[in-house]
């Protein structure tokens, strides 16, 4: 009580000082975010906002515009280029989460006590996530090659007989959807890894004198206690895999006429196929802002899904 | 007050921002001098461009050539975004897909009148379909700087061990079709011919050589049974086997196959010389002979031309250059420099000598075959719709039958010639 009466006299001027101490704050708050905040409105915001309203018009083909109401977006839904592209985006959506329980899986294994050479293996498992996805891409595109690709040689010595794994319409997907997964795991390795160095060792430890072995602990300890982790890396990945570009761009449209283009489509490379090859400014804004709603749409899925399976102790 | 400041500051930071990048790229000198730019994608054709400036500015001390290059990749969306600002290059190269669409919106200079003017008259000196590709609504928008078409490239080695004659003159698609299995070794992956999904190398050649066409009276030309038949020549191939089908040619590029010597003939442009001949011991079995004929002899082609930016601050000077590039020197610097065949007739003489192991006369020899690039004002979006059409009955499945194929190409294509109304 007697230690109280100074804070509360103390808050007391501070509260009687406040409006002119905090203007100047403010004021010195607004010069620190400004240069990031004048950067976010004029590259992201403005034009993030200027999509959104141009994608009401009909761009004309060397500028300007006139608006045609929902034009863009019955265009955009008549499309059967754009119903094939948003069911092969949600194909790489599903190849694309299965990076998580791999990642785990290896996070779980690199965490195992005596195993030496630990960040050699985690630095090994993270280069392919810093590699720009254009070259990953296009060393893939080799080893996938039909007549001279390593995959076939490898498959040849089992009497395997490999395809055309990136120009065959059949395959191209899930073999674009596996370079993704690939390029992926390390991040989500370097996060999980933290995750599980974060849960309190008497815990496991407890569990293990209790008789549980590796297998049980990591089902029944490590991943209730990392759902929080698994919940944060599903919503990035969905995000990421929903965005994919790069990877199909380089290993199926950018070089000859590809039998497999409409079969690896995704929304993006369809975006970018209206807005700047048919040149389309007004339906591939369209394209880009219903994209923006189903990423949106099914981040709000994950959070409301997340009340049933993420546990916060 | 003061946050009304700071968002007014906000909402005017990227006018700022955009005033910054669009200031004007011609500046007059002080002496008066016209200062313009010419914008050019090819690196190669640099040092000739460069050539090229410096003889046109010793004939014109007034005028100032800066050179840009922008590459292809970015080329036309660069172009296309700065021009209505005024930021495009007064001078820039210009190709048969787009020419119509920038013509139509009155991006391009009109250059009948000063031509007339200037007695000029370049069906004389240049191919008379490639003038017209760049002539929209009777009015010329574009001159000619060179040009290129189809010829058949072959292996001598393959020929040689398989024991066939080389080709020649007399060559039609039947001698193909009865040549093309002796090539075929399935243990070495060797075909007798490149049969790539290329619409420049391979469709439209065979097509016109069937009396077919690809726009007919502003109309698709693949619902037309003599098309298919164009087509036909080389789905039959590849649905025989001899020929590989379009997933092994979008893995390795038709042009990757001739030169290690996998596939005995390819159909090529002038410039798949310069890779043939860089090497010596491709060179030394590499041969060039004028394209099998069809129904008839025919061909395909294009070339880029010269435009002038209607939003040009120096339209006189910027056409004089135009003009300039147009003429006998202009074409000659180019043929000496061995990447491109100049247009101007006559000068090829510099670029047949710059390879003199391989018969590009072949070319000069079929412009006389030769039908225009197809062109509408959507080209792109068209011929992007080739490939997605015709790639199924493009790999090797006879199951799926190329005229079904293209029928539907015709009905997608209708559209969008239907929508540049």
């Amino acid at each position: 009580m007697v230690t109280a009466t100074p804070t509360s006299a103390r808050s007391e001027t501070a509260r009687t000082r406040r409006p002119r101490s905090s203007r100047a704050t403010q004021r010195i708050g607004y010069a620190f975010i400004a240069p990031v905040a004048i950067g976010l409105a004029a590259f992201y915001l403005v034009p993030a906002l200027a999509t959104f309203g141009l994608s009401f018009a009909e761009w004309g083909q060397f500028g300007g515009w006139t608006f045609n109401g929902f034009e863009n977006f019955a265009t955009v839904f008549r499309s059967d280029l754009f119903w094939r592209a948003l069911l092969n985006t949600i194909a790489y959506l599903l190849i694309g989460l299965l990076v998580l329980p791999i990642a785990l899986l290896l996070a779980a294994l690199l965490n195992r006590p005596g195993l030496r050479g630990v960040s050699v293996y985690r630095t090994l498992y993270f280069i392919p996530f810093v590699t720009l996805p254009v070259a990953s891409g296009m060393v893939w595109k080799w080893l996938y090659n039909g007549e001279y690709g390593l995959l076939n040689e490898f498959l040849g010595l089992f009497g395997i007989q490999g395809t055309y794994w990136v120009a065959n319409p059949a395959t191209a997907l899930i073999a674009i959807g596996a370079v993704q997964v690939w390029t992926q795991i390390g991040y989500y390795l370097i996060i999980f890894v933290a995750g599980i160095k974060a849960i309190r060792t008497d815990v496991q430890e407890a569990a293990e004198i209790d008789g549980a072995g590796s297998v049980r602990r990591f089902r029944s300890i490590t991943v209730p206690l990392l759902t929080p982790t698994i919940f944060f890396c599903s919503v990035i990945n969905v995000i990421a895999t929903l965005q994919i570009f790069d990877l199909i761009y380089v290993m199926v449209q950018s070089q000859a006429a590809n039998p497999a283009f409409n079969a690896s489509q995704s929304i993006v490379t369809l975006f970018y196929d209206t807005a700047f090859v048919d040149n389309d400014k007004g339906t591939a804004t369209a394209l880009a802002f219903l994209l923006a709603i189903l990423i949106a749409a099914l981040t709000a899925v994950q959070f409301q899904l997340q009340k049933r399976w993420v546990t916060y102790d | 007050m003061r946050r009304r400041d700071v968002l007014r500051g906000l909402a005017l930071a990227p006018l700022a921002a955009a005033a910054a990048c669009s200031s004007g790229s011609e500046q007059s000198t002080p002496s008066g001098r016209a200062r313009i730019s010419y914008g050019v994608w090819d690196q190669l054709q640099v040092p000739a461009m460069q050539e090229i400036i410096e003889l046109f500015q010793q004939e014109h001390p007034d005028i100032e050539v800066e050179l840009q290059v922008t590459p292809f990749s970015t080329y036309w969306t660069r172009i296309q975004t700065s021009i209505t600002g005024g930021g495009a290059p007064d001078v820039f190269w210009m190709n048969g897909p787009n020419i119509q669409r920038f013509a139509h919106h009155g991006m391009l200079l009109p250059l009948s009148g000063r031509l007339t003017d200037d007695g000029v008259d370049l069906a004389a000196d240049h191919p008379a379909n490639l003038v017209d590709l760049y002539a929209y609504q009777d009015e010329q928008f574009g001159i000619p700087k060179d040009y290129d078409c189809i010829s058949l490239y072959y292996n001598r080695e393959l020929f040689d061990a398989a024991g066939v004659p080389y080709p020649d003159e007399t060559w039609t698609w039947d001698t193909v079709r009865d040549a093309v299995p002796e090539f075929r070794d399935t243990t070495r992956r060797r075909y007798g011919i490149s049969s790539a999904l290329d619409r420049q190398r391979n469709l439209y050649p065979t097509i016109f050589q069937n009396d077919g066409g690809v726009i007919v009276d502003g109309r698709s030309g693949f619902a037309d049974e003599a098309t298919i038949g164009g087509l036909r020549f080389w789905t039959d191939m590849i649905n025989a086997g001899d020929a590989p089908h379009a997933m092994a040619t979008a893995d390795t590029v038709g042009r990757s196959l001739f030169l290690s010597g996998q596939v005995a003939m390819y159909y090529g442009l002038p410039n798949d010389a310069v890779e043939a001949y860089d090497d010596p011991a491709i060179r030394e079995r590499t041969q060039l002979t004028v394209l099998p004929a069809g129904q008839r002899r025919g061909n395909v082609i294009h070339g880029l031309a010269n435009v002038v930016n209607a939003h040009s601050a120096y339209p006189d000077a910027a056409y004089e250059l135009v003009k300039f590039m147009a003429g006998r020197e202009a074409g000659e610097i180019q043929g000496a420099s061995g990447t491109i065949l100049p247009s101007f007739a006559g000068t090829e003489a510099a670029y047949l000598e710059s390879k003199p192991e391989f018969a590009l006369s072949s070319f000069v020899d079929q412009i006389e075959d030769c039908t225009a690039y197809p062109v509408s004002m959507q080209t792109n979006t068209w011929e992007n719709l080739q490939n997605t059409y015709l790639a199924e009955a493009w790999i090797g499945d006879p199951s799926r039958d190329i005229a079904d194929a293209s029928r539907a190409l015709a009905t997608a294509m209708d559209d969008v010639l239907d929508q540049e109304g």
